[in-house]
């Protein structure tokens, strides 16, 4: 019998390693069964969340007849329900992600590491998680999983995506918004090449349908840096555009402009409320992990 | 088509390409990378890439075009003149002289290439243009028409049967000659195309004074090439300036230099009138000289020539001498006494005892028939002390020599005459044997005795009986004297002739002179001298300007260069190459030998750069490679120099504007400046704030 082929994106050891993390969302979520978050349900589970009167109708057996005794009021004693989360990741599968220069592996891989280790989290604290490719639009989709055994299945699919073609993750935030109905925790990874302007309408759409959007912005080091020298020819993964540059008579205000932009984006995230993570691609997965485990 | 004075530089044109190339070589060398997303780079500026391509566009114009302005510049274009109207007169003045036969790097002479020049010239003139040819070194032979209205063809022709001369120039005469002919010449614009190898004696020979001209000038040089393998030639050829007696053996130095840069194996030649011929092998290290000796002997009286020549690894020129001889009788010596009174004497004045050797014959005359003896003109007259006719005075100042000696044995005091102004002191006799001093290094006497330092020298030369001479007249020069600073022998001139005083009896009883080699050498530079006397021979050098006789005359060549001509003196050039002539009146000969000038021979031309000697004439000077190089005609050289300024002024403003430019993209210099000088209020608070 031969044995079982390891996940390219979930190899064993990272698995072990991301086991012990958990996530959870900061709004209330809508999952189907029972489950560690909070919903915007009454339920069953021991933390208190208000009283109400009695109405004809209620089982008999909800009645707090401590209070009746002493307010002579039939009153009812309701509890915050805990349900599981629906998740859904949604990875950036446009041309500029097949990239790496520092990094030991591309943006892309990095970004597909990423949404298998937060997957996997998912799926182990028994939530429900789907997830979507996208360049300018929802390119592949994969049905919501709620085992790990679902999950493999995913895994190998995963690895068959190759980054190609011009992204519009605005374009493609508003399609998944549309798509996803009750509320979600949304994580979007992506290197979110795209004006702030245009970014914060995509993103501000998911946030309106009040899901918990999440965002993973992987960058590989050099594209801060710059670290090249001399004349040097630049050719646009996704539009093919070329640019001559001296390196490094432009580095220094290279490195201002992006550093202008992460910070731009970052406010922007800031203000709509979203988890915003910037991840260079030499970040360790679980490190990167932990970051929106402990957020 | 523009004319350059500097044509060669053109080779360097290409360079103009260069700041292309490497562009493109860099450009090729470039890295092309891929890279997720121009995006930050428009944030830093949209339009950075066509900025920066028009910037490096631009100094990449501004690189091309210094070079070319530097390389047009060093070409030194020549502003045509022919865009005037009218019709232009032309003289080309060749350079004819003996360094004009080396070769030029055209494969050619120098000579056949100014010839070719000169034929192209005169066959590409302008309809209504008229050409004049002339020669630095006048040569009679040259069949050149002498005005301007001559015909291309003929004029054509002529200049192609030219011959180079031996000789060397005198260019400001030529200069001005031409520069006559050409003011004369009717047009519009007058050229004077001077075509040299500019040899550095032709070129510094003389002075130019300013010259009032309409003439442009133009020296147009031919390169010559290096001499790198062995070049003899002939520096120098003893001459005679006096008449020798027949039979008298006459050897002559030839001094012979090899200015090239390789040793060079010849043979010097020699060969007379008589069908004599002599012949030394030569070997000379590279830029090395050296002497030999060639005797001549003529066996009747009258005009002789001879020819020295040399092959074999020899120079273009300067390789032939031609030297002419007057013969006399055999000359008589006078000897007034007999034969034992004047010890070896007559040996040394008639070896052998006759003048078989040395075209000298001693006669022994009574002291009473001395007067007679005189009437016939004896080449010289020995007599004693006591024996000094009055009649010799005449003698002597008529240009006779006389040697006055004591008699052996010696006798007691002697009285002299007054117009001697010298006597014999008493005998002296030495116990031991005193050294003798041979005095005046430089008087003739001792020619041919001298060693290599220029002392004389005659061995060891002791004497032990004399005669200290006395004199009063300071004209009397002591030759030789006692280590005890006695005079023994002493020269003085007396009108014409010289007296010849000695206090040796020139007997081997009385010193070692007469057993000394030199002895009769000696004896033989007082007797025969090396006085100048008239004689119808003149050895000149080749071009040598030379003033022959008024009248009408004829001229034809006795050996070397061929020459046959007829007419009046004053129309008669010179003498242009080697060769032996004769110049006939109807009543007097003379003869002319001239040898090839030496110094044409020298390997040292002028520069391109300016010549000293046409300070005083405007010019312009232009090298000649091809025989084509002179149809580009000729330039205006006022213009063309401050055109080549401004080339140079202009090459030098792009090359600022370059430097301004490469500088500003490669620093931001201005940008920085203005970012400083606006930081710098608040630098002082940032450092304040700065942690500890």
């Amino acid at each position: 019998m031969a044995a079982p082929r390891a996940f390219k994106y979930l190899p064993p050891r990272v698995a072990d390693q991301i086991r012990g993390l958990s996530l959870s969302a900061r709004r209330p979520m809508q999952g189907g069964i029972q489950g560690l978050h909070r919903s915007p349900d009454f339920g069953a589970s021991v933390e208190f969340a208000e009283y109400r009167d009695y109405v004809e109708g209620d089982a008999p057996n909800l009645i707090d007849w401590s209070v009746y005794a002493k307010t002579d009021r039939y009153m009812i004693r309701r509890f915050q329900d805990e349900t599981s989360l629906r998740a859904t990741v949604l990875v950036d599968a446009s041309a500029s992600l097949n990239w790496k220069q520092t990094g030991s592996v591309t943006k892309f891989e990095y970004a597909c590491s990423l949404a298998a280790g937060l997957m996997y989290l998912l799926v182990s604290q028994g939530d429900a998680v789907s997830l979507s490719f996208f360049t300018d639009k929802l390119t592949k989709r994969f049905a919501s999983v709620a085992s790990i055994e679902a999950l493999s299945p995913v895994l190998f699919e995963m690895e068959k995506v190759e980054p190609e073609g011009a992204g519009n993750i605005e374009k493609a935030l508003h399609e998944a918004a549309e798509a996803l109905g009750q509320r979600n925790l949304v994580i979007v990874i992506s290197d979110l090449l795209q004006p702030p302007a245009k970014l914060a309408r995509g993103l501000q759409h998911l946030q309106h349908n009040r899901h918990d959007v999440t965002v993973f912005h992987v960058l590989d080091a050099a594209e801060i840096s710059l670290p090249m020298h001399g004349l040097v020819e630049l050719r646009d993964l996704e539009t093919a555009e070329k640019l001559l540059i001296q390196a490094d008579e432009i580095r220094p205000r290279y490195a201002q402009a992006v550093q202008g932009y992460l910070g731009e984006v970052s406010r922007l995230c800031a203000s709509c409320g979203l988890n915003y993570f910037t991840i260079e691609t030499r970040t360790s997965l679980l490190e990167a992990l932990a970051k929106r485990a402990n957020a | 088509m523009p004319l350059f004075a500097h044509p060669a530089a053109a080779w360097l044109l290409p360079a103009i390409a260069l700041p292309v190339i490497f562009h493109l070589f860099f450009r090729l060398r470039r890295q092309v990378r891929d890279f997720p997303a121009l995006l930050f780079f428009e944030r830093i500026d949209p339009r950075l890439s066509a900025k920066r391509k028009l910037h490096e566009w631009l100094i990449l114009l501004l690189r091309c075009l210094f070079i070319a302005l530097l390389l047009v510049g060093l070409m030194r274009p020549l502003l045509g003149v022919h865009q005037a109207t009218g019709s232009v007169a032309r003289l080309v003045l060749i350079d004819n002289s003996g360094s004009m036969a080396g070769p030029a790097r055209a494969g050619l002479s120098k000579f056949e290439l100014a010839k070719n020049a000169t034929q192209q010239l005169i066959s590409a003139q302008l309809p209504g243009d008229s050409a004049l040819v002339q020669l630095t070194v006048p040569d009679p032979t040259a069949a050149l028409p002498d005005t301007f209205d001559a015909t291309a063809s003929a004029l054509r022709d002529a200049v192609g049967k030219l011959v180079v001369s031996d000789g060397a120039a005198s260019m400001p005469k030529a200069l001005r000659r031409a520069l006559a002919a050409l003011d004369n010449a009717k047009a519009t614009q007058r050229e004077l195309i001077v075509v040299t190898d500019l040899q550095r004696d032709n070129w510094t020979r003389g002075e130019l004074a300013s010259i009032p001209t309409t003439s442009h000038v133009v020296i147009r040089r031919i390169a010559s090439l290096p001499p790198t393998a062995g070049a003899a030639s002939l520096q120098s050829v003893e001459s005679l300036t006096r008449a020798i007696p027949v039979g008298r053996i006459t050897p002559l130095k030839i001094d012979l230099l090899n200015d090239g840069g390789a040793a060079a194996k010849a043979r010097l030649n020699g060969s007379d009138d008589s069908g004599r011929n002599q012949t030394h092998d030569l070997n000379l290290g590279p830029h090395g000289s050296t002497a030999a000796t060639f005797a001549f002997s003529f066996g009747t009286p009258g005009f002789h020539w001879a020819e020295v020549w040399i092959e074999g690894d020899t120079a273009s020129t300067a390789t032939r001498a031609d030297l002419g001889f007057w013969c006399t009788e055999v000359r008589k010596v006078l000897f007034v006494g007999t034969h034992d009174d004047f010890g070896a004497l007559p040996y040394a004045i008639s070896p052998g005892g006759n003048a078989e050797l040395s075209g000298l014959d001693s006669v022994f005359v009574d002291p009473a028939q001395l007067a007679t003896s005189l009437a016939a003109r004896p080449l010289a007259v020995v007599t004693s002390w006591d024996r000094v006719d009055p009649a010799l005075e005449d003698y002597v100042r008529d240009g006779g020599t006389l040697l006055l000696m004591p008699r052996a044995p010696s006798g007691g005091a002697i009285s002299t005459p007054t117009w001697i102004d010298a006597k014999p002191g008493n005998p002296y006799t030495a116990k031991d044997p005193e050294p003798l001093l041979l005095l005046q290094d430089g008087d003739p006497i001792w020619h041919d005795l001298r060693d290599d330092s220029g002392r004389p020298q005659l061995g060891t030369l002791r004497a032990w009986q004399y005669r200290p001479i006395q004199t009063t007249d300071r004209d009397w020069q002591p030759l030789i004297a006692s280590g005890k600073g006695a005079t023994l022998l002493a020269r003085r001139d007396l009108g014409h002739g010289r007296i010849f005083a000695s206090g040796l009896a020139f007997s081997p009883k009385e010193s070692s002179l007469p057993l000394k080699a030199g002895f009769v050498i000696l004896m033989q530079n007082a007797i025969f001298g090396d006085r100048s006397e008239p004689t119808p021979v003149r050895l000149i050098h080749a071009g040598d300007e030379i003033t022959l006789p008024t009248g009408s005359l004829t001229i034809k060549s006795l050996a070397g260069s061929a020459l046959s001509w007829q007419g009046a003196a004053r129309n008669f050039a010179g003498f242009p190459r080697a060769g032996i002539y004769e110049v006939r009146q109807p009543n007097r000969v003379e003869w002319i030998a001239a040898s090839a000038d030496p110094d044409e021979a020298l390997p040292d031309f002028l520069p391109l750069g300016s010549i000293a000697l046409l300070r005083n004439l405007p010019h312009e000077i232009a090298p000649l490679n091809s025989a084509e190089d002179l149809t580009r005609l000729d330039a205006s050289p006022a213009s063309s120099s401050s055109f080549y300024r401004w080339l140079l002024l202009a090459a030098l403003l792009v090359l600022l504007a370059e430097t301004w430019l490469a500088h500003e993209r490669s620093s931001d210099l201005g940008k920085k400046l203005f970012q400083s000088l606006r930081r710098s209020p608040t630098a002082p608070k940032k450092k304040a704030g700065a942690p500890v």
